[in-house]
């Protein structure tokens, strides 16, 4: 397992946004699109039915301002877990009654979040813990790395190993 | 734990208001509809895998509904005749497994001892409804097959399972 500071991730966030943007195409324009009904700023599984097609956030998710000061281990950087929680909120709004996981990782802000790089891993490791939910392929490929882990393994086992992984390397205390 | 069904379920699941039903635990990202299914609440169902990990009963990971069908199947499970369809005949369990537009599945539900059934939608709630057509929609689409068991579980209390962590 090597260490963190080996991820070969842009360490600068924007970077790794636009990155997102630019591989994802049309998927993007979901999450930079106008306003569709919200409750408490967060897109309703009510309005995707509604809608018939994907909610999305009436102010777009939004980049850090330029010169943001967020390091490696997403310390700071208030305006990153701003659009962070944005897209935890999309995601889970659109995919939290899906079984198939393919598509709920595959989701375009589950996709973008990944993009976010490594700034955003103690924002996923803080999320892990407080609402547990299928983190651990975006830790991964943010990472590079995967705890020792088996197929066979469970959900509150791999949920551990990965919170465990985030106090070794120092994401979280 | 059996509460009135939330609005934001009815929301996704429209027809609950009309056939009914109740939310039967708190969110549980632990296990999917499929495990809930074949009564294993303790892990995520679904045959295809990410990076290699994702857990199914069979060696089969075939991702159609033959698939799904061949997994319940070893689980001791044979497809009903339409005739039987989702009646609650007395000493049997029954699933249901939901296919979308594409044909591909998107969900299963157990029926219970008392004929109503409960699914546990995605990262969601367990729910329990009073047909299988209750979560038919947009987003798990229609019933497809139904299959039956000899009832196995004679201890267990539908509305609230001991191992769940409610």
């Amino acid at each position: 397992m090597s260490d963190s500071s080996s991820v070969e991730h842009d360490s600068t966030t924007v970077e790794n946004f636009m990155w997102a943007l630019e591989g994802m195409g049309a998927f993007a324009n979901v999450l930079l699109l106008p306003e569709s009904p919200e409750v408490g700023g967060v897109a309703t599984p009510a309005a995707l039915v509604e809608s018939g097609k994907s909610t999305s956030s009436d102010v777009p998710v939004g980049l850090p301002e330029d010169g943001e000061d967020v390091d490696e281990k997403g310390q700071g950087g208030n305006e990153m877990s701003e659009v962070f929680q944005r897209l935890v909120a999309k995601w889970r709004s659109e995919t939290i009654f899906l079984s198939d996981l393919g598509v709920v990782v595959m989701h375009p802000a589950y996709q973008m979040i990944i993009g976010l790089g490594p700034v955003a891993i103690p924002l996923i490791l803080k999320e892990l813990q407080e609402r547990p939910a299928h983190w651990f392929w975006a830790l991964e490929y943010i990472s590079r790395e995967c705890p020792p882990t088996t197929e066979g393994q469970s959900f509150s086992e791999m949920k551990e190993a990965w919170l465990q992984w985030g106090r070794e390397k120092g994401y979280t205390s | 734990m059996r509460e009135e069904l939330k609005p934001e379920i009815i929301a996704v699941f429209p027809y609950l208001e009309k056939s009914g039903g109740y939310t039967t635990s708190a969110e549980d990202a632990v296990y999917n509809c499929i495990a809930h299914a074949a009564g294993a609440n303790n892990d995520w169902w679904w045959p295809i895998q990410i990076n290699g990990r994702g857990y199914w009963p069979i060696q089969n990971r075939n991702p159609k509904i033959e698939g799904f069908e061949e997994m319940f199947a070893s689980l001791g499970y044979q497809k009903c005749e339409l005739a039987e369809s989702a009646e609650l005949e007395i000493g049997f369990e029954k699933i249901a497994i939901y296919v979308g537009q594409n044909g591909l599945p998107t969900h299963a539900a157990r029926q219970q001892k008392d004929g109503s059934w409960t699914s546990k939608l995605g990262h969601w709630y367990d729910i329990e409804h009073s047909t299988p057509e209750g979560v038919q929609g947009l987003i798990y689409g229609t019933v497809e097959t139904i299959m039956k068991r000899p009832l196995q579980r004679e201890s267990e209390t539908d509305h609230e399972q001991e191992n769940h962590s409610s």
